[in-house]
């Protein structure tokens, strides 16, 4: 048999060529499928790389999970999770990724990542400055975790100055940006703030949680033209989210459209009832349309969700004693009295725990934040401040105290039920079951 | 064969046909299934016009002054206007009023780009005095200085002065007797955030006490943390803290003096309390039994943000009268005229500009020698806004021609002025003017903060710099602590932030004499 006639087709059977054919075009779907794959994933950990988790989450979509990209698949899923703040899913992800190449170097990376993130960040400084001779941009990720770690315990200047780092090893880095920006913002360095997000929102136009800090911070400088236009955007994507809505609400206020404003107050009120803030707002707006009556209404409310809440009793004493009720007033008199005093222990309370942060209290001591007894101290703050409704404040102190003893159960039953009560389960699921892990109270 | 051949080239062509169409469609989802990346919105959806000058008078008259647009340099208008707004929606004004942005693009027409802050004309000759300066830590840890307050005051010997001090971030009054060879400091009293402390008999048992204004709190805050305490001096030199007011806002000042002729010393509160709270409030002293004294307190102004309350004989009418500086958006010196009965006529002495002039502190003192109290005005209070050098801060003369309001004098720019008293520095029988400032953000910039105002003539005073850039002094007081005739200055400083090399907490300049 000469060799031409092998490649002959008319000696084979015509199944035979059928099954080359079906070999040939399963190689095929294997070869592009790979290929699709892997071009997804690697577009997917550029966007993720960059801070991009939407992006990146397009791109996790696209792939088809075939068995050679498995791990990559797992390890991106991760890294998603992760820039959402979702420590679970990136737990269970980074689980997934050890089951199939428990040694991998990438896998350690973005284990030290996913720790930092969640605000311990000593090993991933370190492993980022070992990067940082090699691989720039994944120093830069690392760095940014390490960030956003920092922002979340509270210290501050450490976010700024990693943030400026990973800003050091890639330029314009979006991600970078905005926790530089976030840092400044917490500084008080506004200007700088606002240039940050903006090239964060520029760098990462589907980030909504970007998007609504950059319009947040154009309302806080008064820029409030710009910021309705990101926020009516934003509302068109995320029609009951509560902070779009009542930061949208006070633009139309201060914007003379008080209709426009009530009508988004009580929008905010039918999927959330009882929001503190926009009972308060809808309760002062009615009183300048001079309608106590109604004002009194949202107050009691209001009080009634928040019993700390000063500034709702004070008002409403006011309200009642114009009313010609006497008693009423005499009543939430002796409460406001007990408030005060509650106001003032636990901002006495902030007071030492703000100089004991700043460091202003004895700089040549070893550092008193990083005690049990400052965690202590911190988890105070954050039931006191709960209770006058000063929940953002509480979490802040209860990520500090976290930084201070990590391991600490009451802090995570803490921070669950605050997570649980701002509407963000996934983290109360995480910070519940480590309270509940075997370590227990440290 | 050809039948064959055609066969084979048919089976090929669908192979390569399946791999494109694969290849093809992957494409194709690619694309199709990628959203296009979001745009950022570009432009506002709207516009508005800017307000009318009389609407923007009517909106910013329902709290304050009017601002003059050259308050602000043009790029912080819009904070500016976000807080004045920030303020109107939590108040219960019911005014028809224009939109934030309208406001904002009427500053902004109007407002300079700049406030370029003018370089200072110093006094040809070279300053009248030489000084010798030494700094003094206060006990105990190594702490970021911030003293609020220092006087020199006589506590337990007629002859020997003694420096008075307000520690903030120790929470304590201590003194030092300037003769100590080894500095020793005594601390007469723990007190919350101690502002300002006076030296006074008030029982009257010959034996000095100390009054305290305390703040309550390091940060600003409307909590009713603010109090008085009385520091009892007892026989063996020791001090007993007894509360005679609390409860209310932050306490900057209190003084004693007989209002009422009677022989019992009230006391005048300036209860500053922040943006809710906050008053002037005189307390009648109704105390017969000194172990549990009895201050009945009275609202004499309702405005927040006083600083100080000296008191002084203003009208010349006899009876004893306190002047209050009212700062926040007031920035207004006001004359209680006393009519010996513990009542009082407020008289406006002068009222600032615009609500961020910058109140810091006043002196009653007769500065022209024409026997009437004149007014020793700062204005340089720069930590609410610290983002621009304000060239409107500085050292003024309010002076005293029998008549209100007072005629204003500025004596000198000194963005930062946070105090400033008068002594006869030169020691040529008038008074000149010693002014300190506090400049947490200097902006780059090489600025005064020390000046020494020589009164050349009655009323005219020309400017040394003692000291440039150290701008962390709040205080100062001079007096002559050595018996040698001469005025020393005694300095505090404040220092908000750790990120400076640490300093003593207190500067003595002792004065040498002539050049």
């Amino acid at each position: 048999m000469a060799w031409s006639s092998i490649f002959c087709p008319s000696r084979w059977s015509r199944r035979l060529t059928l099954f080359v054919i079906a070999s040939l075009a399963i190689v095929t779907l294997i070869a592009v499928g790979i290929g699709w794959d892997s071009y997804h994933l690697r577009e997917g950990r550029g966007r993720a790389a960059l801070g991009d988790s939407e992006g990146a989450v397009d791109q996790l979509r696209l792939c088809m999970g075939i068995w050679a990209g498995r791990f990559d698949r797992h390890l991106l899923a991760a890294q998603v999770a992760r820039l959402r703040q979702d420590f679970e899913e990136a737990e269970a992800e980074l689980d997934a990724c050890e089951r199939l190449r428990p040694q991998a170097e990438t896998l350690a990376d973005e284990r030290l990542a996913l720790r930092a993130a969640e605000g311990d960040v000593e090993m991933a400084k370190q492993r980022a400055w070992v990067l940082g001779q090699t691989h720039p941009s994944s120093a830069a990720a690392l760095l940014n975790a390490v960030a956003a770690g920092y922002i979340l315990n509270g210290d501050v200047p450490q976010a700024y100055v990693n943030a400026e780092e990973a800003l050091r090893y890639v330029p314009d880095h979006p991600e970078a940006a905005y926790h530089r920006g976030h840092a400044r913002q917490l500084m008080g360095k506004l200007d700088g703030a606002l240039a940050d997000y903006r090239l964060a929102a520029a760098g990462l136009p589907r980030r909504q949680d970007i998007r609504l800090r950059l319009a947040q911070l154009l309302s806080q400088l008064g820029h409030p033209l710009e910021a309705i236009t990101y926020l009516e955007e934003l509302r068109q994507e995320l029609p009951h989210d509560p902070d779009i809505l009542l930061t949208l609400a006070r633009l139309r206020l201060d914007e003379a459209e008080a209709d426009e404003a009530q009508r988004l107050l009580q929008q905010l009120l039918s999927h959330h009832r009882d929001h503190p803030g926009a009972l308060w707002e809808l309760a002062t707006l009615a009183l300048r349309q001079k309608q106590p009556t109604e004002a009194q209404g949202y107050l009691r409310r209001l009080i009634a969700r928040v019993p700390g809440h000063l500034d709702g009793h004070v008002l409403l004493a006011q309200l009642a004693s114009e009313a010609g009720n006497p008693e009423e007033a005499q009543k939430l008199r002796e409460w406001i009295a007990k408030l005060d005093r509650e106001v003032i222990r636990v901002n006495r309370l902030i007071d030492r725990a703000t100089t004991l942060v700043a460091g202003t209290e004895s700089p040549s001591a070893e550092p008193f934040t990083a005690s049990p007894a400052f965690a202590s101290l911190g988890r105070d703050l954050a039931v006191g401040l709960t209770a006058q409704g000063r929940d953002e404040e509480a979490m802040l102190w209860l990520h500090r105290a976290l930084a201070a003893d990590p391991k600490n159960a009451a802090t995570h039953r803490l921070l669950a039920d605050g997570y649980q009560r701002l509407g963000d389960p996934g983290r109360a699921r995480w910070h519940a079951k480590r309270a509940q892990a075997p370590v227990g109270e440290s | 064969m050809n039948a064959v051949c055609s066969s084979r080239r048919v089976w090929w062509m669908a192979a390569a046909g399946v791999v494109v169409a694969i290849g093809g469609g992957a494409l194709f989802l690619r694309e199709a299934l990628t959203p296009p990346p979001t745009s950022l919105p570009s432009t506002p959806t709207y516009s508005v016009v800017e307000a009318t000058s009389e609407e923007v008078h009517e909106v910013c008259g329902a709290c304050h002054t009017y601002p003059p647009a050259d308050s602000f340099p043009r790029h912080l208008w819009r904070h500016e206007v976000k807080r004045g707004f920030d303020f109107l929606r939590q108040s219960r004004f019911d005014i028809p009023y224009p939109s934030s942005e309208s406001v904002a693009l009427y500053y902004e027409k109007r407002a300079p780009v700049e406030l370029p802050v003018p370089e200072p004309t110093y006094a040809p000759g070279p300053c009248p005095a030489r000084f010798e300066t030494t700094s003094w830590h206060l006990p105990g840890e190594n702490k970021v200085p911030a003293v609020s307050n220092v006087n020199i005051v006589h506590l337990s010997d007629a002859k020997q002065p003694e420096v008075l001090v307000c520690d903030m971030r120790g929470n304590r009054v201590l003194a030092l007797k300037p003769n100590d060879p080894f500095n020793r400091w005594r601390v007469l009293g723990e007190v919350s955030y101690p502002a300002h402390a006076e030296v006074v008999d008030l029982d009257g048992d010959g034996i000095k006490d100390i009054l305290v204004a305390c703040l309550g709190s390091f940060y600003p805050t409307d909590d009713k943390v603010g109090s008085v305490v009385w520091l009892k001096g007892e026989a063996d030199g020791t001090f007993t803290p007894i509360t005679l007011l609390d409860g209310i806002g932050r306490v900057a000042d209190v003084q004693a003096a007989d209002f009422r002729k009677c022989g019992k010393l009230d006391l005048v509160v300036a209860e500053f309390g922040w943006l809710k709270t906050g008053e002037v409030l005189y307390l009648e002293n109704r105390t017969t039994d000194w172990s549990r004294p009895n201050f009945v307190p009275r609202v004499v102004d309702d405005r927040h943000g006083a600083i100080h309350v000296p008191v002084g004989d203003i009208d010349g009418d006899g009876n004893l009268d306190f002047v209050a500086l009212i700062s926040q958006e007031h920035e207004t010196i006001v004359a209680f005229l006393g009519r010996g009965d513990g009542t009082f006529r407020k008289e406006t002495i002068w009222a600032g500009p615009h609500p961020a002039y910058g109140s810091s502190g006043i002196q009653l003192v007769d500065l022209n020698g024409d026997k009437k109290l004149d007014v020793l005005y700062t204005n340089g209070d720069v930590l609410d806004t610290s983002e621009f050098l304000k060239p409107y801060q500085g050292v003024q003369w309010l002076e005293n021609r029998g008549v209100f309001p007072f005629t204003h004098h500025p004596l000198a720019v000194m963005p930062g002025a946070h105090r400033a008293v008068a002594a006869d520095i030169d020691g040529d029988g008038d008074l000149d003017v010693i002014a300190v400032s506090l400049l947490p953000d200097r902006k780059g910039r090489s600025l005064d903060s020390i000046i020494l105002l020589e009164q050349t003539a009655p009323g005219t005073f020309v400017r040394h710099s003692l000291e440039k850039d150290s701008c962390d002094h709040i205080t100062c007081a001079a007096g002559d602590l050595y018996g040698d005739g001469r005025a020393h200055l005694i300095i505090g400083d404040f220092v908000p932030m750790k990120n400076r090399p640490l300093s003593g907490a207190v500067r003595l300049w002792k004065n040498r004499g002539h050049r």
